[in-house]
């Protein structure tokens, strides 16, 4: 999967994942759920891309997504709903989420 | 290389991803610096990143165009701009050029020795076009090895920008051509160089440098060899090299004057492929910042013929003056040493060592690099110190003619400009002023010191009693000027201090009170002797002045008779010197000389066939100063001063006939250096001399019942203080809140009765007094002149005893036969008072002389 793209306003290859450009700060990016699973889109809700969540062995719902405040800002929290039918609420880095794009794996362990 | 978000924590160097950049992502407002980087998760925390962490060299070539440069790799298929980060990132820069670390070498390097005989070659052998790929961070940390001599190799390690570990290189030492055959660098090196950086003073805030490039009789054919052109250039901290090639007249130094930073490094290059550069600092050394708030004072005597300083940190009673040294920093070269050098040319360098025994006094003269006729078809005003002109420094012996040099004579005549037009005064005041606060203040601040640095500098002054307000006004001007550039040039702060005072009012500073009596403080300096008498009991703790008096009659008069100067041209008395001697050089000698010299003695400075006539104008040169000081002694017992203050301080109502006075004399001044005058002995003489003196005139006032008061001169030394730097140093101490006595004049006029009664109006008549008591061998017999009522012109000189005989004052002239009547119009007294104080002593004599013999017009 094509994992570059141009940053529409400085026209560097930005790397799908990074929810900013790198080279010069635009929002390009966000973390969206769409049948329980993660959904990168662009700004304009275009879908880039979409990967599972697994926890332990099996892959769970994503219900919600938490922005994290504070100074843990690089992380997202994201409710799972598990096979019981209880909500657990777990702490996803978005450098994962960016190593998983990077790395072409639909999976994030979290 | 940390390219961690400070806001999230997101570390980009974790990502396996390639970033592209080009040169134009790392300019800011036209610099090539660094580039910001957004966090690409919270955008929150910067992400800096520049050129010199990724190795890349930016450097602006021949076209003013910024290129970007990689160093060579020396072996793979590596490609410039593809850059490895610590961490899984990677960089691509687009426009990266590689570059061969031994294009920015010189081929081979210069061997210099110092004084040790050890060798001194550049620090680092990189071309100065190239000196910004140094890695300045890292060698201010000590990362590098300085070169040094290896074998018959020269050897450095230093860090470049961009490239990890230091770069060490292996060169050959130039061959120099005095010494042909080469068989070790020991025979290359060029022996006899120098190269000085004035001053070695440690203050980090300190912007005014000389850097000298000076050659040997074995190095000069090379180091300035007109076929092979030497490049020499500076630089300071930030910025580029700055060639220079100011060169003295003889050809054998180079030298270039900074005044708005510090020099920290120096290129010599030779044609294309040698040289090297030198740090110019050793790695040790601290800057240090002046000390705030705190203040050091700094009293000047610019006097006319020397200048002293003294120097004491405020609030402290601790002062001194500074002994002026060498304060060249020598990067290489031999020692300075001890011995006289002889100079065939004007160097304009900062004087090394000042004058008398303690080196604390400089010449109030100004050396100018080229002829006195500079001063003639220009301008003073742009002349810097050290690069165009100087102060004389001792330990030089002239091979040049100094007379062409030395502007001198600058203090006075400020109202009508005297030798010089009034600009051209007002310049030479301020470029001398300009040079001396910085010499001392060097001093004052040197590496070595154990001053404390202060912060600012309050500098105090004493001006000549005879200085009219206006005049006092046009010194403080310039003083507010000098202060302002000296003040930019040093960093400090200097303030011009408030209240100055007369020179002997500054003298009397120094003593507290001593016996019951009068205290005479007679400063004797080139210019003007300044006299100030106190009252004093042994009780009070501020004695009173009860009068003060400055006369233009001093050193340089002296120097002037020996000479054989006149104003008028045609008026031509005889020189006391050899054929060869000038003004200039009899300074300069007189000054060389030690406290217990006799100059007199040295026949290749007089001339032994002029023996009795420079004898003469000796003692007529004393003799007036004495009978002056006679008489404002005699004023004071015949005035009653000293019982009148007696009476106020004392609040007696009591007041009965003075039985006896006690005076103490306190000589002081670079002008009584002629006749080892302060001696014990000679200032006992002078002190029997002048009781004399006193005593002849008490005994001639009829009806005042002074005959019987005994009079008690005794000479008294200021202890610890050298009779230049009096003024300086009693400039530092506090200033007392004297009472100043009822003011009396015209005790000082030559020829007119001195008034000194209030109420019965007694006058003393004006004689004078020749003696002889200074010289080995002298005659010691007082001669006493008809007074000016007596109109027989008598050519064998009235009052003159003939025995022992006694010189006709032809002797003392040739040509007196001729010149007459221009002398005796010379003579007659003059409207103006001031005028008559610049004739010679032989004048003054002359006009007692014949002044009193000749007929008034119309009698």
């Amino acid at each position: 999967m094509e994992v570059l793209f141009r940053c529409p306003q400085c026209d560097k290859e930005a790397i799908i994942g990074f929810r900013y450009c790198v080279y010069c700060g635009r929002h390009l990016s966000d973390l969206k759920i769409q049948d329980g699973q993660l959904l990168l889109t662009d700004t304009s809700d275009r879908p880039k891309y979409a990967f599972a969540v697994r926890r332990g062995e099996s892959e769970v719902m994503v219900s919600n997504i938490i922005p994290s405040v504070g100074t843990s800002v690089g992380s997202v929290d994201l409710d799972l709903q598990t096979k019981n039918g209880r909500t657990e609420r777990v702490s996803l880095p978005m450098r994962e989420v960016v190593k998983a794009i990077v790395e072409g794996t639909e999976i994030i362990d979290v | 290389m940390n390219l961690k978000c400070s806001a999230c924590g997101f570390d980009l160097l974790d990502m396996p991803i390639n970033l592209c950049m080009d040169k134009s992502d790392f300019y800011s407002n036209g610099i090539i610096t660094r580039k910001t980087l957004h966090c690409p998760i919270c955008d929150k925390g910067a992400l800096t990143l520049s050129l010199d962490e990724l190795g890349i060299v930016p450097r602006v070539d021949g076209q003013s165009q910024v290129r970007l440069y990689q160093w060579h790799p020396g072996s793979g298929n590596a490609r410039a701009g593809e850059i490895q980060s610590p961490g899984k990132l990677t960089f691509s820069v687009k426009d990266v050029e590689f570059l061969k670390v031994q294009d920015l070498l010189y081929k081979e390097v210069p061997a210099f020795m110092d004084h040790q005989r050890r060798f001194v070659v550049p620090t680092f052998p990189i071309r100065p076009e190239y000196f910004d790929l140094l890695d300045m961070d890292r060698i201010k940390k000590g990362e590098y090895t300085p070169g040094r001599i290896d074998g018959p190799f020269y050897c450095a390690s230093f860090p470049l920008r961009g490239m990890r570990e230091l770069f060490s290189e292996k060169l050959s030492v130039m061959t120099s051509t005095f010494n042909a055959n080469r068989t070790s660098p020991d025979a290359d090196a060029f022996q006899d160089a120098e190269l000085t950086l004035w001053p070695d003073v440690r203050l980090e805030c300190w912007k005014f440098f000389r850097l000298e490039l000076k050659a040997g009789k074995l190095s000069k054919s090379t180091l300035f060899d007109p076929l092979r052109p030497v490049l020499t250039g500076f630089r300071k901290a930030s910025g580029g090299f700055q060639e220079f090639n100011n060169q003295s007249d003889d050809g054998n130094s180079r030298y270039v004057v900074v005044d708005d930073g510090r020099p920290e490094w120096l290129f010599i290059q030779f044609g294309d492929n040698s040289g090297g550069i030198f740090s110019l600092w050793s790695r040790d050394m601290v800057f240090v910042s002046p000390t705030p708030s705190t203040t050091m004072v700094m009293g000047v005597d610019l006097g006319t013929s020397n200048s002293c300083v003294a120097f004491g940190l405020q609030g402290q009673a601790k002062s001194d003056t500074m002994g002026i040294r060498n304060l060249e920093r020598r990067i290489f070269g031999g020692a300075s040493g001890d011995s006289v050098a002889r100079q065939t040319c004007v160097h304009v360098h900062p004087p090394v060592r000042g004058f008398g025994k303690h080196g604390d006094v400089l010449p109030t003269e100004i050396l100018l690099k080229k002829g006195r006729n500079e001063l003639l078809s220009g301008s003073a005003a742009k002349w810097i110190p050290f690069q165009d002109y100087t102060i004389p420094s001792s330990g030089i012996l002239p091979g040049y003619d100094e007379s062409d040099h030395i502007l001198s004579e600058f203090k006075f005549d400020i109202d009508n400009g005297g030798s010089y037009s009034p600009e051209h005064q007002r310049q030479l005041y301020e470029r001398y002023l300009e040079a001396l606060l910085l010499v001392e203040i060097a001093n004052a601040y040197r590496r070595d010191t154990d001053l404390v640095m202060a912060d600012t500098v309050d500098v105090r002054y004493s001006f000549p009693g005879v200085f009219s307000g206006a005049n006092q006004n046009w010194v403080q001007t310039r003083y507010l000027t000098v202060t302002a550039s000296v003040g930019k040039w040093t960093g400090l702060n200097l303030r011009v201090g408030p209240s100055p005072v007369d020179e002997a009012t500054a003298a009397g500073q120094n003593v507290s009170a001593g016996n019951d009596g009068l205290r005479i403080y007679v400063d004797m300096g080139g210019g003007t002797t300044d006299i100030a008498v106190f009252c004093q009991t042994r009780a009070n703790p501020s004695p009173e002045m009860i009068f003060q008096t400055s006369v233009k009659y001093a050193g340089g008069v002296m120097v002037r008779a020996l000479v054989g100067e006149a104003d008028d041209p045609a008026y031509l008395p005889v020189s006391c010197l050899q054929p060869k001697q000038s003004v200039e050089s009899l300074k300069r000698f007189v000054r060389e000389q030690p406290e217990d010299g006799n100059i007199y003695s040295e026949t290749t400075v007089f001339n032994p066939d002029y023996k009795r006539v420079r004898t003469r104008r000796a003692e007529l040169y004393f003799g007036y100063l004495n009978e002056i000081l006679a008489r404002l002694i005699a004023a004071a017992v015949i005035n009653r001063e000293f019982e009148n203050y007696i009476k106020r301080v004392r609040a007696s109502e009591s007041e009965g006939n003075l039985a006896s006075l006690n005076v103490e004399l306190v000589l002081l001044g670079n002008g009584w250096g002629f006749l080892k005058a302060l001696d014990s002995l000679n200032s006992a003489v002078i002190a029997d001399i002048l009781s004399e003196r006193v005593r002849s005139i008490l005994k001639g006032e009829k009806g005042q019942n002074l005959e019987n008061v005994a009079i008690n001169i005794t000479s008294v030394p200021l202890p610890g203080i050298h009779p230049k730097a009096a003024v300086a140093k009693g400039l530092l101490s506090t200033a007392a809140n004297r009472h100043i006595g009822p003011v009396i004049t015209n005790r000082t006029i030559v020829g007119e009765d001195t008034h000194v009664g209030q109420k019965s109006n007694p006058t003393i008549k004006w004689h004078t007094i020749i003696q002889l008591p200074y010289l080995p061998g002298s005659h010691k017999l007082p001669v006493e002149l008809n007074d000016r009522s007596d109109l027989n012109f008598d050519h064998s000189v009235p009052g003159y005893p003939q025995s022992p005989p006694l010189v006709p004052p032809t002797e003392y002239d040739p040509n007196l036969a001729r010149t007459g009547s221009k002398i005796v119009s010379a003579c007659l007294p003059d409207s103006n008072i001031m005028k008559s104080f610049r004739r010679s002593p032989y004048e003054v004599m002359m006009e007692v002389v014949f002044a009193n013999a000749i007929p008034k017009e119309g009698a």
